[in-house]
């Protein structure tokens, strides 16, 4: 049910991600991870995640790129995506936002950030 | 405007180690070797003469053996210091001391092939390094005598104020309540209670280079026997580091060994990666281990500290660790910490005062890595009050805070 999607470059970065989530109290059923915007694509083609934590910055597909691919092929239009980056880039949050992105986090981020990120998200995301 | 060349001199009773040094620098567009010396008595008058920046220093020489010449050196006139060394037992033990009084960095001599290529790929970024260091006189620590570890006493009253950074939760703004949660005299710890406390940390990781072996020294010889398990990573060629441990190991009241392939991390130990092998942590069903591996070289170094704290980064250790980068040129170590931080370690960087060369420390920094930075005097107080600290109130970033109050 809970499936969460994690698009990250960096491996380590992928599951130190995940473990975060689970520290931080937020139910994750299945873990789907993506290298890059790309195969993160093609993952969403596939199944439909109840969330989606993505970083900016990637090779192939950006993160931003993602967002744009995603609306162009009506995909996951109803999950929300939280965008990860490490700049603290004004200009880069409104592109994102506008491109649907539900909420935005900087790296290096704690628990209690992504925990107060996501769990608002995840609450109105819940069918009534 | 071009940058004025680094000026070398080359000191080495060996004409064929001194051509195969002029020639590899030769290679180099912005360093020249200025001289060459084949003892201490003419590397004398040339450094008189010639004010060199960086000096290149065979220790095995006729006449004045270099380490005595360093000594010498360091006292009088201080010039950045490389030392070539060979790799048998007793030059080794002559290189880490040749380090603790006042050397930047060390370099094998290029004995054997592999050496060779080493010293290719790695001298021209040393002498960089040692030119923009700052070669500072021996410690006056005597190399027999143990340093005393850190007492709740000592801690109890320390008040560096290392400048904290990062911190992207507000100060805490009471500070009564902070002081409340102080130590509240040295008199209220007992041992029992520290040892209790202190298994709330996994492992302190530990990431250094040039300067790093008098660094680490210094941070180390303060630590009480009690401290979480430490990892270090020193960038040092191949056969010096054995020698570097053992002579941390006399100086510590911690146990200090070169790290060996599925050796358990326990409290009081400290062990180091070998000269030439990545130190890596796992996480097994036998609880903490440490492995070697002889994977690619990241930057040309092996071991490299990105390779030791991102292993951290990915165990179930990486929100209880602590981990520390001190003075060295380049970035190694600066990603790693990124990701030990993002992963809940609390992350310290020495601080550019009291580096030898600020590349590491600054790079991490950058990267938004670090929770605080710290004089090296204050690393180790800092250690010993972040394992005494509790982390199940805290995170990291407040019992940084606490920790320097």
């Amino acid at each position: 049910m809970n499936a969460v999607l994690v698009i990250d470059d960096s491996a380590i970065m992928r599951k130190i991600i995940l473990r975060q989530l689970s520290q931080a109290g937020i139910p994750v059923d299945s873990a789907l991870e993506a290298a890059d915007g790309a195969e993160a694509l093609a993952l969403l083609r596939q199944r439909t995640p109840a969330l989606i934590l993505c970083d900016v910055n990637m090779p192939n597909l950006s993160g931003l790129g993602l967002l744009s691919r995603m609306r162009e092929e009506n995909l996951a239009l109803d999950v929300p995506v939280v965008m990860i980056t490490t700049e603290n880039s004004e200009a880069q949050v409104r592109q994102a936002l506008a491109l649907g992105a539900r909420g935005y986090i900087r790296k290096p981020f704690t628990v209690d950030d992504l925990k107060s990120t996501v769990t608002p998200l995840l609450t109105a995301a819940q069918p009534a | 405007m071009k940058a004025r060349k680094i000026r070398v001199l080359i000191v080495d009773d060996s004409a064929i180690v001194r051509r195969i040094l002029a020639e590899t620098i030769a290679a180099e567009s912005d360093i020249e070797v200025i001289a060459t010396a084949p003892d201490a008595y003419v590397a004398r008058d040339k450094i008189l003469a010639l004010h060199p920046d960086v000096i290149t220093l065979d220790l095995e020489m006729p006449r004045m053996d270099g380490l005595t010449f360093l000594r010498q050196l360091m006292f009088l006139n201080p010039v950045p210091t490389l030392v070539v060394s060979s790799q048998g037992q007793s030059s080794c033990a002559a290189t880490i001391e040749a380090l603790r009084c006042g050397a930047v960095d060390v370099v094998a001599k290029p004995a054997t092939p592999h050496a060779l290529r080493n010293l290719r790929l790695t001298l021209a970024e040393k002498i960089r390094g040692a030119a923009v260091s700052r070669p500072r006189p021996a410690t006056d620590t005597p190399t027999s005598r143990s340093r005393r570890a850190i007492s709740a006493a000592d801690i109890a009253g320390v008040t560096d104020d290392p400048i904290t950074v990062g911190i992207r939760k507000a100060p805490a703004s009471n500070s009564a309540s902070i002081a409340d949660r102080r130590i509240a005299s040295p008199q209220s710890i007992s041992k029992r209670h520290v040892v209790a406390q202190r298994s709330s940390r996994s492992l302190i990781a530990i990431g250094a280079s040039t300067g790093g072996t008098v660094a680490i020294q210094e941070v180390l010889t303060q630590l009480p026997a009690d401290m979480p398990p430490i990892l270090i990573t020193q960038h040092i060629p191949a056969g010096f580091s054995s020698a570097f441990a053992e002579r941390l190991n006399r100086n510590c009241a911690i146990e200090v060994r070169e790290a060996s392939s599925g050796d358990m991390l326990r409290p009081g130990l400290a062990l180091l990666a070998p000269g030439d092998h990545h130190l890596v942590l796992r996480d097994g069903p036998k609880g903490l281990t440490v492995d070697l591996d002889r994977g690619p070289e990241v930057c040309y170094l092996r071991p490299s500290v990105d390779v030791m704290f991102l292993s951290i980064a990915e165990s179930v250790a990486a929100s209880s660790a602590i981990a520390v980068l001190l003075t060295g040129m380049g970035s190694d170590g600066a990603r790693g910490m990124f990701a030990l931080k993002q992963a809940g370690a609390a992350t310290i960087a020495q601080d550019e005062a009291s580096s030898v060369v600020y590349g590491m420390p600054r790079e991490a920094i950058r990267l938004g890595a670090v929770n605080s930075i710290a004089p090296l005097s204050s690393i180790a107080p800092l250690l010993v009050r972040l394992a005494l600290a509790s982390k199940l109130h805290t995170s990291p970033e407040s019992t940084l805070q606490e920790a320097f109050l």
